[in-house]
């Protein structure tokens, strides 16, 4: 239990590419370190960081390590965790399990890491890019399986493919694209049977072979989303538009029209 | 070269002195504007103005100031903070002669005593004449008398040291100890508005002068008596002459130093201003009636180890005291505010504010600002707001404010 005491935030946020957010200071840069490593290890931590953690961070000595570090053919894992240690955001003991986490990531075939930074993408809501790097997964899992003849192997490769498919089916479902999430969640159950692409068919269109328990639960959770739903604010603000007069109605239409339009551009672009 | 202005602020006059010149203007506080045109006068200049009849005179700013009064000019209400910034505009601008506000390093403005409501408009009405907000402080006359005194010779205060004000309606008496300790040396002043007092215009009048000189020699007998004093100090516009007193001038001069200095807080206040400019640390902790008698700090972590962050320190003035510092909570959904007397036989305490009324996030992603100020010598403001984290999580609406007693 403690209270960290802060630097001033720079005057000019340092922007990650992948995630689409502004950076202002050095804790939001181990936070970003920490929860998204993938989004990190590639055009990140670069001269434009360092330079941005010295003139605006007003940190010259942890910019001349990295930058020598650098030089030197230091890797991005080790550059992070010296972030890290020097920030002093994460305790000593969290600074570990990082390193633990890295190197766990080390055994990860290329596929798996892709599939993860896909996740990773999702997570930061930027489905479009999330749902290449989930395609670029599939078509490595695609030339392993065609590769190995170890029947094991291609078990698991199938099982993590299935799995990767499911994944790229939330983000249609998410883009309100139903046809493709079906299709996707078929080629899903085709090459490795799954419960999960089962039940999220079922959630789809309503097909799909289920117990009547388990068709109850995903009955009740729908039915709850959908109480959510209607409960919301967004969802009060259109239904209130009705009762104003048709002028007022047009305007406003257009207005939330206009943001919803605004919030796919920003989820579906790169 | 440096610019430092002390100002000493009454609701008769108000004095400029400027450190580095060690000039000096000393303006009658009233200020007049024209009843057709929006021309402008101070001092002198405004009571012509007025008994011509071409202008309405506003005086006694900081009483209007006080009550939150307005003054209807020519149909339009101005508020006293805008008549005052007005007022301290052309007193700059006769003091400073052509030089631009902006130059200005430090100004330290002094008062006789001051609540925090007027603190804050003369804080708005002299940063409206353009000088920067964190260039401004406050001070008491106790610590104007204060910081004169430890500037000139120390055979002054080798004993203790006094001072009598005497104005139009008010007479004051300043006593000061200067203290050699073992670590730091420190002052202890005191001030006090005394009940005998008189207009000082009876003293034109033979009969009004002896009244005049009886009431201060009985003030100064029952003010000196009883300790050691090296100096007798008198300002004021009473004492711009002192043929009137030569009774109470005899008392005082007994086995003392007698000095008359016109504008004494308005030195002592520049003479501060320019320590604060120079970044010199001080010689002597001073405690007066606006000093906060108690050290505030949070314990906080600074790398890998816990350390104390002062906040406030014990002896600075209540009217300049403010802390601003940003924090991330780990682990605790409250803050620990230590409260340390410099009183030995003070009971340290440290209080909790609990930080509930916040946003619920996961941990170390709620930034806090902690800004504290004061409302008197003893009662300390605290407010903390939810900075949220970054573009991660949006700052919160929600202030958390507390008064925290210091004793």
């Amino acid at each position: 239990m403690s209270l960290l005491l802060c630097r001033q935030k720079a005057e000019v946020p340092f922007m990650h590419g992948k995630l689409n957010i502004g950076i202002w200071s050095e804790q939001e840069l181990c936070y970003v370190i920490y929860h998204y490593p993938l989004l990190c290890l590639k055009d990140f931590l670069d001269d434009r960081l360092f330079d941005w953690i010295d003139t605006q961070l007003k940190l010259p000595k942890l910019a001349d390590a990295l930058r020598k570090n650098r030089r030197l053919g230091e890797s991005a894992e080790n550059q992070m965790l010296y972030i890290l240690q020097e920030c002093n955001y994460y305790d000593v003991n969290e600074v570990l399990a990082f390193s633990g986490r890295m190197m766990e990531l080390k055994k990860c075939s290329g596929a798996e890491l892709v599939h993860m930074e896909g996740r990773l993408l999702y997570q930061a809501e930027k489905y479009s890019l999330a749902y290449e790097k989930f395609a670029e997964s599939i078509r490595m899992l695609d030339e392993l399986i065609r590769r190995t003849k170890d029947e094991e192997e291609i078990r698991k490769l199938s099982e993590r493919k299935a799995e990767v498919f499911c994944d790229m089916a939330v983000i249609k479902m998410r883009m309100f694209d139903r046809n493709k999430a079906q299709e996707l969640l078929i080629s899903s159950e085709l090459t490795y049977y799954n419960k999960r692409a089962v039940r999220l068919r079922y959630l789809v269109s309503g097909t799909g072979e289920l117990g009547d328990n388990e068709k109850a639960e995903l009955d009740a959770m729908k039915e709850e989303a959908a109480r959510k739903a209607r409960e919301s604010q967004e969802y009060q603000a259109v239904s209130s538009l009705f009762e104003k007069d048709s002028v007022r109605i047009m305007k406003d239409a257009r207005q939330i029209l206009g943001r919803w339009k605004n919030n796919y551009r920003k989820i579906a672009s790169v | 070269m440096s610019l430092n202005i002390g100002l000493d602020l009454c609701d008769d006059y108000i004095i400029a002195y400027e450190y580095e010149d060690q000039s000096m203007i000393n303006v009658p506080a009233v200020i007049c504007r024209e009843k057709k045109d929006d021309l402008w006068y101070i001092g002198e200049g405004a009571y012509r103005m007025a008994l011509s009849g071409k202008g309405v005179l506003t005086d006694k700013l900081l009483s209007l100031l006080k009550k939150g009064g307005t003054s209807t000019i020519a149909r339009k209400a101005y508020t006293a903070e805008q008549l005052l910034s007005r007022m301290l505009a052309a007193i700059f601008w006769q003091l400073l002669n052509g030089r631009s506000v902006e130059l200005i390093d430090t100004l330290v403005i002094t008062l006789h005593h001051a609540e925090k409501t007027e603190m804050d408009s003369i804080f708005n009405a002299a940063a409206s004449t353009g000088i920067d907000r964190s260039k401004i402080h406050l001070i008491s006359h106790s610590d104007a008398f204060v910081y004169y005194t430890l500037s000139q010779s120390k055979d002054l205060y080798t004993n203790m040291a006094s001072l009598f004000d005497l104005s139009d309606e008010s007479l004051s008496f300043y006593k000061m100890k200067a203290i050699r300790g073992i670590s730091r040396n420190s002052v202890v002043v005191e001030g006090t508005d005394l009940e005998e007092n008189f207009r000082i215009g009876i003293l034109k009048k033979e009969s009004g002068s002896e009244l005049g000189d009886r009431i201060m020699t009985d003030a100064a007998k029952k003010c000196l008596n009883g300790d050691i004093y090296s100096s007798v100090m008198l300002t004021g516009k009473g004492f711009e002459r002192t043929d009137w007193a030569k009774n109470f001038i005899e008392f005082a001069c007994r086995k003392r130093r007698v000095i008359y200095e016109a504008g004494l807080f308005a030195i002592g206040a520049a003479r501060y201003a320019a320590q604060l400019t120079s970044g010199e640390q001080p010689q002597y902790l001073i405690f007066s009636d606006t000093s906060i008698a108690a050290e505030v700090s949070l314990k906080v972590s600074i790398g890998e180890r816990t350390a104390k962050l002062v906040l406030v320190s014990a002896g600075q003035s209540w009217y300049d005291a403010r802390a601003y510092v940003e924090l991330l909570p780990h682990g605790q959904d409250y803050l620990d505010i230590d409260v340390e007397p410099v009183d030995k036989f003070g009971v340290r305490k440290s209080a909790r504010i609990s930080l509930e009324a916040f946003e619920k996030r996961p941990d170390r992603c709620t930034r806090i600002s902690v800004n504290i100020g004061f409302e008197d010598a003893n009662t300390m403001t605290v407010e903390i707001r939810d900075l949220g984290f970054g573009e991660f999580y949006p700052a919160g609406d929600a202030v958390i404010t507390e008064s925290v007693r210091l004793s």
